[in-house]
């Protein structure tokens, strides 16, 4: 039973650090504004309006 | 004893909150504006239209079309991140515990009409969720984005009731101008909501089920999740009381379809069902703890 | 143990409420005249979509009668040249607030550059980009070759000035005098923008 939770414990260590990876780059890339600049603007098409 | 634990009223505390947080801002609803601070570059874990009056955070849904469509500008990084770690943390315990849109339909199916049961015709449905994924929110953004440089939020667009109800009708209730800017895409939008709130009262979670892209995701993580619900394969008698009781179309507790709400720890004979704990070595449900 | 995940749980959740209504007191409490004297540079501010010029409530504009009149300010162009309003008046203005991920902006811009190659000696196109970096901008327009001028506000001045955008696009149309004459929100196709604002502009 150990070997297939290790392999899980492996791809999750895996996983959350890709995960951090990317959420850390896309810091340093700037995309926390450009996420933002979205955010606080209506998207006219979201709310059904051409 | 699992019975009388006092987990549903529990869930529903946590997903009220949940749909409190994300939707703090109260003065947008009497303004029929929308909060512009810069708490709006996070996104919440569960499906929370960034258009809504009330939101103070980000959809991360909406946020990952915008970055698939602007995608000749900038290569995502950030969103992508964002959501394995919620996946990787939470998995599918986003969709039972922390989506305002879950909490709803919730809701509305304790309205006392007669019930659609699940059955294998709903199963089979499940998997258009999928299909909706691929198409609207990862296909039509990034082939449009890249061929013709448009930006298509296509599942926000054409599908996503969470921004109709709570983005398109606050807005335009309160909005002269944006009245007169109304089309047949409104009126599409409208009609969409109309028949999920309709089929939420007959069908538990028919949005989360069958068509939500954010809950198909999650999905995905369901096998390697820290945070969720699993099964003591040691107590487990296999009578399959769970999967009778439970309302979504699963086939063995936590898997895909599983919403890790926890209703089935309710009628397991003998205590086999628990959640997880962050010390995965143990496969046993302790009760003592 | 399910007790410490609970308590840890309604940890978590007291906390986010804790800094949400920290966050919502300082951010919706300040009116748009104080970020405006910040710079513009904090866009926290709620006011509402830009309406016809009567009901606008800009703090940079000065009313004569009815009509509002745009006050002078700098403006800086993607190429990097610094210029102002000014420059332009004289010119009847097509004003737009736009960005590269708003569809029915993008959707627009073939009418704006129709209508600049056809009238380059009554109108003036002015397309002033919401908040994004230069690279975007300047990618976005290397893509599609448009020639009219646009302005970058990376910091929102421009934005706040017009009684703070956040819903585009908006096309504000304004005369040689510098008067606001009307303002869109929104738009739809390309050809039925055109037809639109040539017949506002009142071009032949």
């Amino acid at each position: 039973m150990d070997k297939p939770h290790k392999k899980l414990t492996w791809l999750r260590i895996g996983l959350g650090a890709l995960g951090a990876a990317l959420l850390l780059g896309g810091l340093y890339n700037g995309e926390y504004a450009v996420t933002l600049n979205k955010a606080i603007r209506v998207c006219l098409e979201c709310i059904g309006i051409g | 004893m699992a019975k009388g634990s006092g987990l549903p009223f529990k869930r529903k505390c946590i997903q009220l909150a949940a749909a409190l947080i994300y939707n703090a801002n109260i003065k947008g609803f009497q303004d029929a504006t929308i909060y512009q601070g810069k708490l709006k570059g996070m996104c919440v874990p569960g499906l929370n239209c960034y258009s809504c009056p009330g939101a103070s955070f980000s959809c991360p849904l909406g946020t990952l079309q915008n970055a698939l469509s602007s995608i000749r500008y900038r290569i995502p990084m950030y969103i992508f991140g964002i959501i394995i770690l919620f996946g990787l943390l939470f998995g599918r315990i986003i969709c039972g515990f922390l989506c305002p849109f879950g909490l709803l339909q919730e809701l509305l199916h304790k309205i006392p009409v007669p019930k659609i049961k699940k059955s294998r015709a709903t199963r089979w449905l499940s998997c258009l969720k999928y299909i909706i994924l691929v198409v609207f929110v990862l296909y039509i953004p990034l082939y449009i984005g890249i061929s013709k440089g448009m930006p298509v939020p296509a599942f926000c667009k054409y599908i996503c009731p969470a921004g109709t109800l709570e983005g398109g009708l606050p807005l335009v209730a309160g909005n002269k101008s944006l009245q007169a800017l109304i089309g047949g895409l409104f009126s599409w939008k409208v009609f969409l909501l109309i028949l999920i709130v309709f089929s939420a009262i007959v069908l538990y979670r028919s949005f989360c089920r069958f068509l939500c892209p954010l809950g198909a995701i999650y999905a995905l993580f369901s096998k390697i999740s820290i945070m969720g619900i699993k099964v003591d394969e040691g107590r487990c008698t296999g009578c399959n009381a769970c999967v009778r009781h439970c309302k979504m179309d699963i086939k063995k507790v936590g898997d895909r379809e599983c919403i890790q709400c926890g209703e089935c720890r309710e009628v397991c004979p003998t205590d086999a069902i628990c959640f997880k704990k962050f010390k995965e070595k143990e496969e046993k449900c302790n009760e003592e703890a | 143990m399910r007790k410490h995940k609970n308590i840890i749980k309604n940890m978590i959740v007291l906390t986010l409420c804790g800094v949400m209504l920290l966050c919502s007191g300082c951010g919706n409490g300040e009116s748009s005249k104080k970020s405006q004297s910040e710079g513009g540079g904090n866009q926290e501010g709620t006011s509402g979509l830009s309406e016809e010029a009567s009901e606008s409530e800009n703090e940079d504009m000065t009313a004569a009668n009815d009509r509002v009149q745009i006050d002078n300010f700098e403006m800086t162009l993607l190429d990097g040249t610094k210029t102002s309003f000014e420059e332009y008046k004289g010119k009847k203005i097509l004003l737009n607030f736009w960005a590269t991920w708003c569809g029915p902006c993008v959707g627009e811009m073939p009418a704006f550059q129709k209508l600049s190659e056809e009238y380059p000696e009554e109108l003036v196109v002015l397309a002033i980009n919401c908040s994004e970096d230069k690279d975007t901008v300047q990618k976005f327009i290397d893509n599609n070759g448009y020639t009219f001028p646009i302005v970058l506000d990376a910091d929102g001045t421009i934005q706040t000035m017009f009684g703070g955008i956040y819903s585009i696009p908006v096309t504000v149309i304004i005369d040689e005098e510098g008067y606001i004459v009307s303002s869109h929100v929104g738009a739809s196709d390309a050809d039925t923008m055109y037809e639109t604002y040539k017949s506002e502009l009142s071009l032949e």
